[in-house]
């Protein structure tokens, strides 16, 4: 409702404004041309980011100070502390950097975003940048037309200056032939009275344009126009920062808890830095001064010196609140949290993919990985369970002997039951999220999704299996005779141990562990396939056991056998890591089908 | 030119073709080396441990891991030939 009603009020005002002014004209017209610049330069950073910026994201923010460095550098380099929060939002919605290091990222973002006002202060008003933005945007649209991604990305950066510079001119002049008319200055609001009024019109101005550069610059520019007093322009800033959370607030919207968190952590800390900057205006305005004067900054430079107070301050706020981030963390973890389903068993769902992240193939890929491993463990869960095995006791030191007498329940789990709550929907928004990635993946990629798929269909299929397989083990491994007996549950005790192993392959980093466990499990698998090694045709030949009962056993030795394989290939996609030396020799040291059957053939 | 022909072209000036297999080769040796270890921390385990049953369970291991490193030796002529 709000939404519908603030929208034409905003068409209103600013038809209003053009046909009272044509200078309001010129800097609305700015203000529009300079956040579509802004747009243009995101596009165009989004394109290289695909591969470089995610890669610097996941490997350089395993500290905090890591963290707050990543988040000043890259925000400074393109200028949109937005971009930075948004994608360090995507990028914790799908599990591939923790809360404190998100929180690490924006608090540094906070911080490179101020050198915007440092830009626009020193160069921007002094220089015809104009002149430079022409140039700018014939070379950015010549390159925007060619085929080339990386060209079109250069494209969009150039053409994102030109037009930024351009904004930056028109809200200039604007101002410039505003003064000549109304002299807003007599507006201006002394005392704890203009700092709060003002501040909310910081804050009011960035929710509306989304972005705190474009306030700033228009603050800057009214200031060097001596439109607003300096005083004033020192509260808009102090509003700007605050206002600025909405862009990672909406970006949030869309993400997981963890992305909430992080977008209520960037509100707390600018609120926090708004409030300190308001109490200790007077003092922090003295650091102002001192600083200028150490530079040499002339006394009556007030872009500059606002560029100093807006380091200042949000410089302040991260030194303030870095001692407090893990109680940070733990206040939003207790505060947000994720809905509870109500019912006995609620459906689970996708947890790590996050369509913001979709245009970063190495981000994407990432979500995709974890989310896999999210659906590992719930197929681990059902088929131990289909099994009447205790997960805690499959993990366990414990013998498998014993393990198999732990019954997890007294009757047989409904195993379709479990696989539409805790598989179908993960499964489908897995196939969904991938078929969407895969437009923005180079052809590496694409291969390697399409083995993650394959590792994901091989897990719903074992599940399949274990459903065939559940009631005759529940009938067997109780039963009068012997020998059916012992063959179902060798079946049991079998799986326990496969399921055992893979948990280490899933848990472990050592390679060798996993290289190792990988060909134990190919080789049990083959070694217990009752088929090939005999023991069926020793029972029925014996007459151990009745025919009704070789053609169960039968299929379900298939059954186990099938278990067995899909989730040794599962494994051996999704436990060795992209990154790892296993990964690149993996098809020089994986063993293989013949390589198998060579070494079970000696054994005998 | 392309970025990716750039790099090619660079690749192939400072006679840096062969850098993929450079690569293998040389995790190709870091995974030897670590399985190499485990194979001495499995034969010491084998000298100590008593049990008929473990023993062939270690024994079996042992097997593996001999396996894996003949495999991957062999593997490694070959990348070194290439």
């Amino acid at each position: 409702m709000p939404k519908n009603v603030f929208f034409p009020i905003i068409l209103i005002i600013l038809g209003y404004g053009f046909w009272s002014s044509p200078n309001f004209k010129e800097i609305a017209a700015g203000i529009a041309i300079f956040l579509f610049g802004m747009l243009s330069l995101e596009q165009g950073f989004k394109t290289f980011s695909g591969g470089l910026l995610d890669k610097i994201l996941k490997n350089s923010t395993d500290k905090l100070y890591k963290s707050i460095g990543f988040g000043i550098v890259s925000t400074s380099i393109m200028q949109s502390s937005s971009l930075v929060s948004v994608l360090t939002i995507s990028f914790l919605g799908a599990g591939l950097i923790g809360l404190s290091q998100g929180i690490g990222i924006v608090f540094g973002a906070n911080l490179g975003t101020t050198t915007g006002a440092w830009l626009v202060a020193a160069y921007g008003l002094k220089i015809d940048i104009a002149s430079y933005a022409m140039p700018m945007l014939v070379f950015g649209i010549t390159f925007m037309f060619q085929k080339s991604t990386s060209l079109k990305g250069i494209g969009y950066i150039l053409t994102g200056l030109g037009f930024l510079f351009l904004g930056i001119h028109y809200m200039k002049d604007g101002f410039e032939a505003f003064k000549a008319t109304i002299d807003l200055s007599t507006y201006a609001v002394g005392g704890y009275k203009g700092l709060f009024i003002f501040t909310l019109i910081g804050i009011f101005a960035t929710v509306v344009m989304q972005s705190s550069h474009a306030t700033l610059v228009l603050i800057i520019t009214a200031l060097a126009a001596g439109q607003i007093s300096y005083e004033n322009a020192l509260a808009l800033a102090i509003g700007a920062n605050v206002g600025t959370t909405i862009t990672a607030i909406i970006g949030a919207m869309s993400s997981n808890i963890e992305g909430k968190r992080l977008a209520a952590a960037h509100l707390i800390f600018n609120i926090v830095t708004g409030l300190l900057a308001i109490i200790f205006i007077y003092q922090i305005i003295s650091l102002v001064d001192y600083t200028a004067t150490y530079f040499k900054i002339a006394e009556n430079n007030y872009t500059l010196k606002l560029a100093i107070f807006h380091t200042i301050f949000n410089a302040i706020g991260v030194i303030v609140m870095v001692p407090f981030i893990n109680k940070l963390v733990t206040f939003l973890e207790r505060v947000l949290q994720p809905k509870k389903v109500e019912g006995t068993m609620g459906y689970d769902t996708a947890r790590y993919l996050n369509d913001s992240v979709l245009e970063f193939q190495e981000s994407s890929m990432g979500a995709i990985i974890r989310e896999t491993k999210h659906l590992y463990d719930n197929t681990f869960e059902i088929i131990a369970h289909g099994l009447n095995l205790k997960r805690s006791k499959i993990v366990s030191t414990m013998e498998l002997d014993e393990v198999i007498k732990e019954h997890y329940a007294k009757k047989y789990i409904d195993i379709e039951n479990f696989y539409h709550h805790k598989i179908k929907n993960i499964y489908g928004d897995i196939m969904d999220f991938s078929a969407k990635a895969q437009a923005n993946m180079n052809p590496e990629y694409i291969e390697e999704l399409y083995k993650l798929k394959l590792a994901n269909r091989d897990m719903v299929e074992a599940i399949k299996n274990t459903k065939h397989l559940q009631k005759n083990i529940l009938k067997f491994s109780a039963h009068p005779n012997k020998y059916i007996k012992e063959e179902y549950s060798n079946i049991k005790m079998n799986l326990a141990g496969l399921l055992r192993n893979i948990n280490i392959i899933a848990t472990t980093d050592e390679e060798d562990v996993i290289v190792l466990l990988l060909s134990k499990v190919r080789i049990n698998t083959q070694k217990h396939d009752i088929m090939a090694n005999g023991v069926l045709d020793n029972l029925i030949r014996n007459r151990h056991i009745s025919n009704e009962m070789a053609t169960s056993l039968m299929n379900d030795s298939v059954y186990a056998y099938n278990i067995s394989n899909k989730l040794c290939n599962m494994a051996e996609i999704l436990f060795v890591d992209k990154s790892s030396d296993l990964h690149k020799v993996k098809d020089e040291l994986q063993i293989t089908q013949s390589e198998v059957e060579e070494i079970l053939e000696k054994k005998d | 030119m392309g970025v990716k022909k750039f790099i090619h072209t660079v690749l192939e000036s400072l006679n840096m073709k062969g850098f993929e297999y450079t690569r293998k080769k040389k995790s190709l040796k870091t995974l030897l080396k670590k399985l190499k270890e485990k194979r001495v921390q499995i034969l010491q385990e084998l000298e100590f441990e008593a049990d008929q049953e473990k023993r062939a369970l270690i024994k079996e291991e042992l097997e593996l891991i001999t396996f894996h490193l003949e495999k991957g030796k062999k593997k490694l002529t070959e990348l070194k030939k290439s």
